[in-house]
């Protein structure tokens, strides 16, 4: 695993480095019993499925358990990657993605955005401008920042809080991320624009919630 | 670039500016530029969508902190050597199956042996082969039907059979069999047995007593 900063800003996904075994590699030695290319694949691959199932669940538990279920599953149906039908990445984040809807199944943590339009979509939200003196997270410390950020996205749709996660928290290109999510390229971008609109409207929300009555304009 | 369009790459352009990273092309980014220093809406929701930005990068960059999970590791590594445990276990299971299904054939094999061996001590003696002449050649025998076994009393060769001079020890009645044959009297003087000159080539039938390696032993003509 490493973490390199590119033009200011942090690379999260961890990639084989030139000379390291390629994840398909490894996937089919740790069919035939390899423990150390099991290990190898786990710590490259854990730190991301982590934040995925942490921003998709905002929980840190729920995260360590679905990164558990997720490996447990690649354990047993490692036989059942193909490199005709994705890459181990998509394989990987296919089980993660199960393993955190049945878990957000579980938990009912999805609610519903007022006058949700069917597709999850607030109309009243989209190119909303907030006012001058109601920016989002104005005086607002990092923690708190952080806090509503994940509060919020854990209140989208779970098609848009992917989307948001993995290419605006996990920086995986579209093309990647559409992989993933299994979907054409233009769904994609149609999420993404959609997820992030109702996260600005829902932080516009939660800050003018959390406003002292007085504050307000 | 209308307000429309900007709204498209509004995002875009917010993590472009607050990430450095290149999202947009070139043009759509110089343009979206342009409209957001030209309109002040769009400057406003530039301005939001950097925020956002910011936060998201935050928050990226807050959970990169996250460290190992280590009893996960724990938990995850015992799973694969139980896994791998139980993998071999079945492949284990898999091949003493196979043995096993060689045993069975080996088991079928030797009964298969044992009852045709039965069969063969039990049958009825009959023989239809050919008897092979000491020069090599075959002679002519009646083979239209297998005969039935004649018992043969050895005790008295003497009794119409001839037996044949360079025969060997007279076999077992058990083991020795009458076979009925058509053969030239050539074919007859060649075993040994005298025939009159100049009908060499008249064709008689004769019994032959023919031990158990197939070798003719005594002969007596039938006509």
């Amino acid at each position: 695993m490493h973490i390199q900063k590119r033009s200011g800003y942090v690379k999260l996904e961890t990639m084989p480095e030139k000379g390291e075994v390629r994840d398909e590699i490894l996937l089919q030695r740790m069919a035939a019993g390899d423990e150390e290319c099991f290990r190898q694949f786990y710590e490259r691959r854990n730190r991301s499925i982590y934040r995925f199932a942490l921003h998709m669940t905002g929980r840190a538990e729920a995260a360590e358990e679905v990164v558990q279920e997720t490996f447990m599953t690649v354990i047993r149906d490692v036989e059942k990657f193909d490199t005709a039908r994705g890459t181990p990445e998509a394989f990987l984040y296919g089980i993660a993605r199960n393993h955190v809807r049945r878990l957000l199944e579980r938990e009912r943590k999805y609610e519903p955005l007022a006058r949700d339009n069917g597709d999850g979509e607030d109309p009243d939200a989209a190119g909303q401008i907030a006012s001058p003196d109601e920016h989002l997270f104005e005086g607002l410390a990092r923690v708190e920042i952080i806090e509503h950020v994940r509060s919020a996205l854990s209140l989208l749709p779970p098609q848009y809080r992917e989307a948001v996660t993995l290419c605006d928290l996990q920086e995986h290109d579209y093309a990647s991320a559409a992989k993933i999510l299994e979907c054409p390229l233009g769904t994609l971008r149609s999420r993404l624009a959609r997820g992030r609109e109702m996260l600005a409207a829902k932080l516009r929300g939660a800050r003018a919630a959390s406003k002292p009555a007085g504050t307000r304009g | 670039m209308d307000c429309g369009e900007f709204r498209e790459f509004v995002h875009e352009l917010a993590l472009e500016n607050v990430r450095g990273a290149k999202i947009l092309g070139a043009a759509t980014a110089v343009s979206a530029r342009f409209h957001s220093q030209t309109c002040r809406p769009c400057a406003e929701r530039l301005r939001e969508a950097e925020l956002l930005a910011d936060a998201l990068k935050i928050t990226t960059e807050d959970a990169a902190q996250s460290g190992t999970l280590p009893k996960v590791e724990a938990a995850l590594m015992n799973a694969f050597r139980e896994h791998r445990r139980s993998l071999e276990q079945a492949r284990i299971r898999q091949r003493r199956l196979r043995l096993s299904g060689a045993e069975w054939m080996a088991v079928a094999a030797a009964t298969i042996t044992l009852a045709f061996a039965g069969w063969r001590l039990l049958r009825p003696h009959t023989h239809g082969a050919q008897i092979t002449q000491m020069d090599g050649s075959a002679l002519h025998t009646n083979t239209a039907a297998p005969r039935r076994a004649v018992p043969v009393d050895t005790t008295r060769p003497d009794a119409d059979f001839v037996p044949l001079p360079y025969g060997e020890s007279f076999p077992d009645s058990d083991s020795a069999v009458v076979v009925r044959v058509s053969m030239t009297r050539s074919a007859l003087a060649s075993l040994g047995y005298p025939i009159a000159a100049g009908r060499e080539d008249e064709v008689v039938r004769a019994d032959l007593i023919v031990g158990e390696d197939g070798w003719p032993r005594a002969v007596r003509i039938v006509q």
